[in-house]
């Protein structure tokens, strides 16, 4: 019964003002990608930029994210769509503010092709593992639906992807759905890729990462959250001009290879794997901009709806639309 | 030790914390999110009873977890006792496994669970090493110290009486240590279930800590409930089980 004690010890926190003091932190959460703005959590910027100290807590996965954003433990984070679609159809008091990265590579279902696994079909009877709750997890069931596989048919395993990398070189596992650096790392290892989320999101089913915000935090912090994203707009739009020139710095690569871990060689192909975007593009009609037609909405209500479908999550349909807010967004691309 | 009739305030203690529970939930007080109304994780218990959820039907999460505790328990206790009785009899054994046993007993079973993928697969064996592992340890303390409190002079009778050193051991030692050893089974027992979680954690596909895990992931905290209490319920099962061998296997305990 301690569980109901601490429910309502965190229900009751979360009641309580979450305005800024003027020495106060702000608890952001990441999940180590291999993205520019990363590269704002080595050397400050957020903080110079915001002059507000921030907390930066680093996740694995979504699910301890999900649980710490439930909990106003952290005031924003960036998280996977799944995970986001189905906080939101829950009816957590959250908001999308900004569209972190759209995966269009780095993101496969490798087989292994020592053991014969070179097409969809030899799947069956196969075990297959991939983070639960990831954008993976969902990008593999949306591919083995695309397969004519049923889930059933195969053998799905929930592992994170440093055990991945330790069950493929073990042999413990046949295929798995997973991202970079790890996916990198298995295909060097007799992998097979069989698909990935580029061709998935050009079938219909996207996947990307956004920044979410606990609703009450955000409302009494704007100022805090557009400094914040101008800043972000700014790094993003600093790697834009030149990749190759932002990608070769000795401190970016340093920042990056420390704390996501990431081979400095393998850096500038990794960061092709996702679109980073500026303010002015995330405020278009493209993305946050866009309300229920912009991508950011629409594509969240179609990872809800799989997922509903798929029996993982049980709520009720939502309006996307009023779950995006681009206000602070706008307000870092001076409108 | 032994009731024969239920404590009250133990009943009062669990309808009041139901009846927290129904009215914070009721009255709107918390984010159904964050703690589910009691008649939603037993409507999940309903739907879960026929439709599979996290690769199974709740029945079948229950097979596979209770297998996965008893044959771990089963293994540890057959390891456990004769071990714990032998390292009282032998200063070899002794000497052998007590480092060993004293070493590995205060470590927290996630913190040896990447060495138990590594050497164990993904499997069941894996599993049910790591459960038969953490339950091992109050076994053997148990036992050992049920042996040793066997007095001497007991013991001596026996062998003045002609017994030889076996039949000292299985109609004396054994008896008289089998309260304490019951009294380690128990506490095994209940550190199985408390490794369950951690054991499911890797590579399951079934099983109710698989499926709590599942559930929040992806913040269905109804079926976490749920999955809980389950859990709880069928651990205080085994427990009563246990009481009721206790109570016919020596029935002098307490009573002395």
């Amino acid at each position: 019964m301690n569980l109901v004690k601490i429910l309502v010890a965190v229900g009751l926190s979360s009641l309580a003002s979450n305005a800024i003091a003027a020495d106060a932190e702000v608890t952001v959460g990441w999940v180590p990608i291999v993205a520019p703005y990363i590269t704002g959590i080595c050397d400050g910027s957020f903080e110079k930029a915001t002059g507000v100290k921030v907390n930066f807590q680093k996740f694995d996965s979504g699910a301890a994210i999900l649980s710490a954003l439930a909990s106003g433990a952290v005031d924003f984070s960036s998280l996977g769509s799944p995970p986001a679609a189905s906080a939101i159809s829950k009816g957590l008091d959250v908001e999308v503010i900004w569209m972190a990265e759209y995966t269009v590579a780095g993101e496969a279902l490798v087989g292994r092709s020592d053991r014969g696994i070179v097409g969809p079909q030899d799947l069956k009877g196969k075990k297959i593992a991939t983070p639960f709750g990831s954008t993976s997890h969902y990008h593999l069931l949306v591919a083995l639906k695309n397969f004519g596989i049923s889930p059933s048919d195969v053998e799905i395993l929930n592992m994170t992807p440093p055990q991945i990398v330790a069950a493929w070189k073990r042999g413990y596992i046949d295929a798995s759905y997973v991202w970079d650096p790890i996916l990198t790392n298995i295909i060097r290892d007799n992998g097979h890729q069989l698909v990935d989320s580029g061709q998935l999101a050009g079938w219909g089913e996207a996947i990307f990462d956004v920044l979410i915000a606990n609703k009450v935090f955000a409302s009494e912090n704007g100022d805090f959250l557009t400094k914040y994203l101008k800043e972000m707009s700014r790094i993003n739009g600093e790697y834009r001009q030149d990749p190759e020139k932002w990608a070769s710095d000795k401190a970016h690569s340093d920042c990056l290879s420390n704390l996501v871990g990431v081979n400095p060689a393998d850096i500038p192909a990794q960061l092709k794997n996702y679109t980073f975007l500026t303010a002015k593009e995330e405020i278009s009609s493209d993305w946050l901009g866009g309300g229920e037609g912009g991508r950011v909405a629409s594509w969240l209500g179609l990872t809800a709806k799989f997922l509903k479908d798929q029996g993982i999550v049980s709520a009720a349909d939502v309006d996307f639309k009023k779950a995006v807010n681009d206000t602070y967004a706008r307000a870092a691309a001076g409108e | 030790m032994m009731m024969k009739k239920t404590n009250p305030f133990a009943i009062y203690t669990t309808l009041f914390l139901l009846a927290v529970w129904y009215l914070t939930t009721r009255l709107g007080l918390i984010n159904p999110v964050l703690l589910p109304p009691p008649g939603a994780v037993f409507r999940r218990f309903l739907t879960m009873l026929h439709s599979e959820y996290a690769g199974s039907t709740l029945f079948g999460h229950i097979v596979s977890s209770v297998r996965l505790v008893t044959i771990s328990f089963l293994g540890a206790a057959a390891i456990g006792v004769p071990l714990g009785v032998a390292m009282e009899h032998s200063r070899i054994v002794r000497g052998m496994a007590d480092p060993v046993v004293e070493f590995y007993r205060p470590l927290p079973p996630l913190a040896y669970l990447p060495l138990i993928i590594v050497w164990f697969g993904i499997g069941f064996l894996a599993k049910s090493v790591l459960i038969g592992v953490a339950a091992l340890a109050p076994i053997i303390i148990s036992t050992r110290a049920g042996v040793a409190s066997v007095p001497n002079e007991m013991k001596h009778a026996a062998l003045s009486m002609g017994a030889r050193k076996v039949q000292v051991l299985l109609h004396v030692v054994l008896p008289a240590a089998l309260p304490e050893i019951i009294s380690g089974l128990r506490i095994g027992l209940g550190v199985a279930w408390s490794t369950l979680v951690a054991g499911e954690m890797v590579a399951a596909t079934s099983g109710l800590g698989h499926m709590v895990l599942t559930a929040s992931n992806y913040l269905e905290t109804d079926a976490v409930v749920l999955g809980i209490i389950i859990i709880g319920i069928i651990a205080v099962a085994f427990e009563l089980a246990i009481r009721a061998a206790q109570r016919k296997f020596v029935p002098w305990k307490g009573k002395a």
